[in-house]
């Protein structure tokens, strides 16, 4: 059922709970027995025949969300809010204080919105708001296989920083159908990161997902663009550098997260079914690397600029290919509204185009993320190949 | 045999292995854009102009214009598209968008409009003048549309879409026909048509118009348009059935009992009585809409999902539904017209008072027929069709019903279970429902039908396009298959035909015979229950 921002607005049932055990029983208890689901429904008027509007649990999927404190907890959940639908149950989970001794404390709470189908019937969502403190907060996957619901896709949203060389993670990974990340939230140059989470999943089956992946669809959209154009398209086989330029901030030497960029010749290295020949090397903040389409070396460069904007966001992409004396140049920027592809071919401009397109707010991202569900077209050959180019 | 090339020696497998050892060889490489796969939009249609026929007219205005400005806004068309609005009326470039732009804002799917989409959609449009019946029109166009190749590159590509009445179908055709506009040009530059439904207003008549549509386009050419194909749950039906396992080896005469076809309108006619008083239900959604649904329903699965197998598995359906006879007409179909009556708590008119209705009008707002499907797979599976106005609700629905279990199990003493339902939703709430039995919880084994449902807007946040939009852009990138082909429009004509001759041949009917508000007649109840079944309640 589609339970919407507004629509979410009735709870209709809370409680607490102080162990796994007990939270489960209590959801199971309250979803199996009939005086217990007409509870849920008390909100709701009886109908014209007298009988009380059944109230359902929507059967979408379980969310986790992993944060690392109660704030952003809050704002995914503010997030969860403004989707059009929502999980059946969602546990957010704060893990604290590490080195004190551990403890389980869950607040219950059951939001539910009578659906447009006209016969009263209400779809619940679960929402879990669990505080984890000491080796409990460290064992986040005893905790979670327990409190998700049977036969429903397990997404994993970790809103924190990933340690791949985590065994809690590792164990947790097994347990979900897919992992939420932001990889450009990642400490240091991310990519390591990335790459070692992406060696972890490959291990457990868990399908990727990466909000900084998600995002560049408008740039890959644009870039794609260019290349249906009849005077262009007959230089997509025939690139010779793919260079992305990036913000370092106020340093050109301090070390930038570059997964963003590097997602950008991830796609277009695996769309182009190249081979990765000279992994990513960084040189003082510009790194490079090579692929190989055919037989046909392709250099790649991330460059780092100046700029006031975030550091590790793209700034451009810039594509040269060289074809039977014709040389074309295109580059693809972006700003918060639109995307702006520019071709010339020996200096001639042959392609100008402007896409509408905004930058996607966190919560378009997420309901992208969960509308994914088990199929993602594309994500499998991009991680494959940003793998294989951090190297 | 000989046959291998010289210097092959020969054209054995061995032969041509060796010869060909140590040669490299180049894979061949696709021409679709590899950077589109995966994303939103994996295709785009080539540079192209839209040439809209009737451009002032209700259709362009309501559908037309705003899918293909959605289609803009989503960045679904080229960047070099043109859209050329023709039409009898005095307007200019300017007036023509003031007067779209307008319309937009009534009928757009996407509320508020995008103005700086709309900017750049608009900037592509323009208007030509210009009568049906006039060969210096077409020419004029012609000339006009070679100036936009030039200056914006669409490369010869155009699409004629006829959004004008059924009447001017022909002479539109000849005028193209006769300005050379029909022509694919040798550099890749594509023509296309689109027609509107009716196709005809019976065999005779689609067989003629079809024909003179054959003298100036190849079929290959011809879009026939019947928008329900592209709404989305009825694209789902072909995913429903051939891209699940388990529902395809029961889609059989041994387990189903019967099918039922339901296109239920609260509507009246709306303000267009002179349109229905020609047309009435069996013509405007028997022949095309309900038959359209029946052969997504019973054909065979496809070898491949291409434009030409699809249609000729659905025309082999049209081919094996029985004909009726005149004199078994009565039998198996059931006509209505609605009196006055409530819906909604609102008191509505009849048919016969409607404006631009006949006070003495005998045509049909409601139909009910019962058909068979002579072929391996549905013999003696009755499909029972209807459609109607001012029925007590807007439901479009197919219903499968299972055949009993062979033995009364769980209940000696009692009813058997009720038998599976399988229903597709089509509008609204669009889904799937499966009913099934269940023990009801207790020391007993009572049995009672519960409900599996699907529904669209639960499992799936992202909104559907409108069914133009969908049918637009396949026109657009030259998929064919969600469009009606000439012999299909023919094989649906001739089960309808007998139907209308029928009826003028017999005796003058007692309409109305239903009131506005009920599902129709009591003889199309008749048509069920004599067989021991009764309509779904919906």
């Amino acid at each position: 059922m589609n339970l919407s921002a507004a629509e979410l607005s009735t709870l209709r049932w809370k409680s607490t709970a102080h162990s796994v055990a007990e939270a489960d029983a209590l959801l199971a208890r309250l979803w199996s027995s009939t005086e217990s689901r007409q509870q849920i429904s008390a909100n709701t008027s009886p109908d014209d025949n007298g009988a009380t509007p059944l109230a359902v649990r929507t059967g979408v999927m379980n969310l986790v969300v992993v944060a690392p404190g109660e704030e952003r907890a809050v704002g995914a959940a503010s997030s969860l809010t403004s989707l059009p639908r929502n999980p059946s149950r969602t546990l957010f989970i704060v893990p604290r204080d590490p080195e004190g001794p551990p403890t389980f404390q869950a607040r219950l709470e059951i939001f539910c919105a009578v659906t447009p189908r006209g016969d009263g019937t209400s779809a619940c969502t679960e929402l879990l708001w669990i505080d984890a403190s000491g080796e409990a907060g460290r064992h986040l996957s005893s905790m979670v296989p327990q409190l998700s619901l049977h036969d429903l896709p397990t997404l994993l949203w970790w809103d924190h920083t990933v340690d791949p060389t985590s065994r809690d993670l590792k164990e947790l990974l097994r347990g979900v159908d897919r992992i939420l990340i932001n990889g450009a939230d990642q400490q240091g140059v991310g990519v390591e990161v990335v790459r070692d989470l992406i060696t972890l999943s490959n291990a457990s089956g868990t399908a990727i997902s990466d909000f900084s992946l998600i995002r560049q669809a408008r740039w890959r959209d644009a870039v794609a663009s260019a290349f249906d154009e009849p005077e262009v398209a007959p230089y997509l086989h025939a690139i010779t550098k793919i260079r992305a330029t990036y913000s370092a901030g106020s340093s050109i030497t301090a070390p930038a997260n570059v997964v963003k960029p590097t997602y950008h010749l991830a796609w277009l290295a695996s769309r182009l079914n190249a081979r990765v020949t000279a992994p990513l090397e960084n040189h003082a903040g510009t790194w490079s690397g090579a692929i190989d389409e055919e037989g046909r070396r392709i250099a790649l460069t991330l460059e780092p600029v100046l700029d006031a904007g975030r550091s590790g966001t793209t700034l451009a992409l810039h594509i040269t290919a060289e074809r039977r004396g014709g040389v074309l140049e295109l580059s693809v920027r972006a700003d918060g509204a639109s995307t702006h592809v520019r071709a010339s071919i020996n200096g001639t401009p042959v392609h100008e185009r402007t896409l509408r397109a905004k930058r996607a707010t966190d919560a378009e991202l997420l309901s992208q993320a969960l509308e994914l569900g088990e199929v993602d077209p594309l994500s499998p050959s991009i991680l494959r190949t940003f793998a294989q180019l951090v190297g | 045999m000989k046959s291998g090339k010289a210097g092959e020696g020969g054209g054995t497998i061995r032969n041509l292995r060796i010869a060909r050892a140590g040669k490299k060889v180049t894979p061949k490489r696709s021409k679709a854009n590899p950077l589109r796969s995966g994303l939103r939009i994996e295709r785009v249609p080539d540079p192209n102009v839209v040439v809209l026929f009737g451009a002032t007219g209700d259709l362009a205005h309501r559908k037309v214009v705003p899918a293909l400005y959605h289609l803009w806004a989503g960045d679904l068309l080229p960047e070099k598209f043109a859209l050329v609005c023709f039409g009898r009326r005095d307007a200019t470039d300017a007036t023509m968008r003031t007067d779209l732009r307008a319309s937009l804002e009534k009928h757009a799917r996407v509320k508020p409009i995008d103005e700086a989409r709309w900017s750049e959609c608009a900037a592509r449009i323009s208007y030509v003048k210009g009568a049906f019946d006039d060969p210096e029109s077409y020419a004029a166009l012609s000339r006009h549309l070679d100036a936009i190749d030039a200056s914006v590159g669409t490369g010869g590509n155009r699409l004629f879409y006829l959004a004008t009445p059924a009447s001017s179908f022909p002479e539109i055709i000849r005028g193209l026909g006769a300005a050379g506009l029909d022509h694919e040009t040798g550099e890749g530059g594509w023509r296309r048509v689109v027609i509107e439904k009716p196709f005809g207003r019976d065999l005779d008549s689609a067989v003629k118009l079809n024909r003179e549509v054959g003298k100036v386009f190849r079929e290959s050419q011809v879009y026939r348009i019947d928008h329900y194909l592209g709404k989305e749950t009825v694209r789902n039906i072909l995913i429903f059935r051939f891209g699940n396992l388990i529902f395809e080896p029961i889609w059989h005469r041994r387990y189903i009992d019967h099918i039922q076809i339901t296109v239920a309108e609260s509507i009246g006619v709306e303000g267009r009585g002179a349109f229905y008083e020609e047309t009435g239900a069996l013509r405007d959604i028997l022949q095309n809409h309900l038959l359209q649904l029946l052969t997504l329903v019973a054909m065979e699965p496809p070898a491949t999902l291409d434009a030409e197998a699809l249609r000729d598995e659905k025309v082999k359906v049209l081919r094996a539904v029985r004909l009726l006879s005149t004199d078994t007409v009565d039998e198996h179909v059931v006509r209505g017209q609605y009196g006055p009556g409530w819906i909604g708590a609102t008191e509505v008119a009849g048919y016969r008072s409607e404006p631009e209705v006949d006070a003495a009008s005998e045509t049909e707002t409601f139909v009910a027929a019962r058909f068979e499907i002579d072929d391996w797979r549905w013999a003696g599976v009755p499909f029972y069709l209807r459609a109607g106005k001012r029925l007590p609700k807007r439901a479009t629905e197919i219903a499968i019903q299972f055949k009993d279990v062979p033995q009364r199990l769980f209940s000696p003493t009692g009813d058997t279970p009720e038998p599976n339902m399988l229903v597709i939703r089509i509008q609204p709430d669009e889904g799937i429902l499966m009913r099934f039995a269940a023990k009801v919880p207790g020391l007993g084994t009572d049995v009672r039908p519960v409900n599996m449902d699907f529904a669209y807007g639960s499992a799936f946040s992202v909104e559907s396009p409108d069914a133009y939009e969908t049918l637009i852009l396949d026109a657009l990138l030259g998929d064919a298959s969600l469009f009606t082909r000439a012999d299909e429009v023919e094989a649906a004509w001739r089960i309808v035909d007998p139907i209308m001759e029928s009826w003028l041949a017999g005796a003058e009917p007692a309409l109305p015979n239903y009131a506005a508000g009920t599902w129709g007649p009591d003889a199309a109840d008749a048509l069920l229950t004599r067989e021991g079944r009764r309509w779904r309640r919906l």
